[in-house]
């Protein structure tokens, strides 16, 4: 028998079509194994076949597609370490179509405004590279979420703030960022506006009027606020403009109770229920509510919260609502019942209606019933709910992503009393407002910074203190 | 059983072998039902050939359909709209995937190939939880991976990459 018949036997067995015949093979390989070959050489044989290193990369080796099936359930520190394994892993992972399903989950706003019209059209462009992009946003997302900052500066408002003590409203808490800018009250009539970096001295924003300002905020562009000696008055001045004269108004039906802005459009609540909408330069448009009352059956009183804008779809708005009633508990806790309710409306007319229901127990014995809503850059709200006991906050919030229109049920839990305030505006998906609090309480023991608020986003968190504030850079 | 739809279908593997299966087990393929649904009792009486599954792969495949054959059939869900994607795996599934990577790999490709996409999915998550909080290194020695970035590219991708303070 020649030294290689095996070989030649096995590559002979082929099937009618010219495929190896694999059953005949294997039963060459079975007979060898079965009847041929002594203890000793089945042992030789083993080890012989232990020593072959198969060495396959199974995740690169799978078709694009497959690849493409396992990115969903990557987050994205596990996608940024897999990029250093190899560079095979580090070019099949930077493909754009990977990056383009990464920030679509991750981070919904922008793939919206940015990704999404090129991803349809079967190219990327070339302007802006997903892969790029997403590793970019990718490291300043956890850095921002693990609070493991570049740097961080303190800065003085740059003009003397002075607050009324009697009005709560007027404390150093009242300060808000957005886009990239710092807004905070100076007096009662002042509103400062910094861009950061802090480079030049903050722009200062006064009624027309030289009258107070009470309620005021700002958008990405705008800083909005109603006046207050006839509250039947909005104003809004635009931020990228020069001129601090460029003030924009609009006549109101009835008195503001919250304002809330996305860019250029404005949400009214009044004092008797109404949502309105206010395009700044255009006009006001009433929305209907009329879907909303019969979610409201068994509850004792009920109000409008908030009329929120969806972050790429123009023309749809969210109204938020809710419905109290309350009872008490064995314990002699409260029980709160909450019902949240949001209405879609696009083009003007309910597409739909979801309401979920919250118990909230607690011993204290009011509610504040306003509602804090925060939205951040993908559409993602926190609505937040405080209970005061005995001078302390106890908050619950609710997320509701609006791209999927759902709930997330699970209960947000924030009980740093940073948050009394309000919640980082970015955050209503991660509550790290909680978890910057406790970094900066570690960081800044010494300090006289005094935190009353934070703020910010994936490109700057702001701290808001008595005579400082904080710029942390993720 | 009742008698009337539970028939019994052979399948064969790439490596010759024929599997009797129960026609419901079976149809958790999109891919076989579809086939069964178009050739109709003509199919039922031949073996049908599964050429890009050899008889292992085709075994674990089939206990799997068998486990799962009372589940309702996947709703058609946006794949598109991952923003709500965990990694969670079911108990029984969980053992099921405790097997080599070869055939993890193996179970891949046949679940695609026949079309079973709540096994795609089961095989997908197994491979993500294999990735899920490692280091590179780990990674590497998870998958066997050799590391061919030089020092110095190595040392960029991690100052690019920065973080954590821990890694």
């Amino acid at each position: 028998m020649a030294d290689n018949a095996l070989p030649i036997l096995a590559k002979s067995l082929r099937r009618g079509e010219g495929m190896p015949n694999i059953p005949a093979r294997r039963s060459i390989l079975d007979d060898l194994v079965d009847n041929a070959l002594s203890r000793a050489e089945i042992r030789y044989l083993r080890a012989r076949l232990n020593a072959i290193s198969m060495n396959k990369d199974i995740l690169m080796d799978l078709p694009h597609e497959l690849l493409l099936c396992i990115i969903p359930y990557i987050d994205l520190d596990d996608f940024l370490r897999a990029r250093q394994v190899s560079r095979v892993w580090m070019e099949r992972l930077s493909s754009p179509d990977i990056s383009l399903i990464l920030i679509k989950k991750h981070f919904r706003g922008t793939w919206e405004t940015s990704f999404n019209a090129v991803g349809s059209a079967g190219q990327v462009s070339s302007k802006i590279s997903p892969s790029k992009w997403l590793s970019e946003a990718a490291v300043k997302r956890l850095r921002r979420q693990q609070c493991n900052f570049r740097t961080w500066h303190y800065f003085n408002y740059g003009v003397e703030r002075q607050y009324e003590a009697d009005n709560y409203a007027y404390g150093p808490e009242d300060a808000l960022y957005n886009n990239g800018r710092i807004a905070f009250r100076v007096n009662n009539r002042t509103i400062a506006v910094q861009t950061l970096p802090q480079v030049d001295m903050p722009r200062l924003f006064v009624d027309p009027d030289r009258e107070p300002i009470q309620m005021w905020l700002i958008s990405e562009q705008y800083l909005i606020a109603p006046k207050s000696s006839n509250k039947y008055m909005i104003e809004a001045w635009d931020l990228e403009l020069s001129s601090a004269q460029n003030v924009q108004s609009v006549r109101l039906p009835s008195r503001i109770r919250e304002i809330s802005a996305y860019k250029n459009k404005v949400g009214l609540v009044t004092h008797s229920n109404e949502a309105m909408v206010w395009h700044i330069g255009g006009g006001l448009r009433h929305l209907d509510i009329t879907g909303i009352q019969e979610k409201m059956d068994g509850f004792d009183s009920w109000e409008i919260s908030s009329v929120l804008f969806h972050p790429s779809s123009q023309d749809t708005i969210f109204i938020v609502s809710q419905a109290y009633k309350s009872s008490e508990a064995s314990n002699s806790n409260l029980i709160y019942n909450i019902r949240l309710i949001i209405q879609e409306l696009v083009g003007g007319r309910q597409k739909s209606i979801l309401h979920v229901d919250i118990v909230f127990k607690t011993a204290a014995r009011s509610l504040m019933k306003s509602s804090r809503v925060v939205v951040d850059r993908d559409g993602l709200c926190g609505i937040w709910h405080t209970a005061w006991i005995s001078g302390l906050a106890e908050h619950i919030g609710i997320r509701f992503d609006m791209f999927r229109k759902e709930f997330d049920t699970r209960p947000l839990k924030c009980n740093y009393p940073l948050c009394l305030a309000r919640t980082i505006h970015g955050q209503a998906c991660d509550i790290s407002a909680e978890e910057v609090g406790i970094w900066a309480d570690s960081k800044l023991s010494e300090s006289s910074l005094a935190p009353h608020a934070i703020e910010g986003d994936d490109d700057y968190v702001v701290i808001f203190g008595h005579s400082h504030y904080l710029v942390l850079v993720p | 059983m009742a008698a009337e739809k539970s028939s019994i279908i052979t399948l064969q593997s790439n490596d010759g072998v024929s599997i009797d299966v129960d026609r419901q087990v079976a149809e958790r393929s999109m891919l076989i039902k579809n086939m069964m649904e178009d050739l109709g009792d003509e199919a039922i009486s031949t073996a049908v050939p599964i050429p890009n599954v050899n008889e292992s792969v085709l075994k674990k495949v089939i206990e799997w359909c068998e486990h799962h054959k009372n589940d309702p059939q996947p709703a058609q869900d946006d794949d598109s709209d991952s923003r709500k994607k965990t990694t969670d795996i079911e108990e029984w599934d969980q053992k099921f995937m405790q097997v080599d990577q070869e055939m993890l790999f193996e179970i891949i490709l046949a679940s695609n190939y026949l079309d079973i996409k709540p096994l795609l999915d089961v095989g997908c998550k197994t491979v993500a939880n294999m990735i899920k909080g490692k280091s590179p290194e780990e990674i590497r020695k998870t998958f066997n991976i050799t590391n061919d970035f030089t020092p110095e590219e190595e040392e960029q991708i991690r100052r690019e990459n920065e973080w954590a303070e821990d890694r």
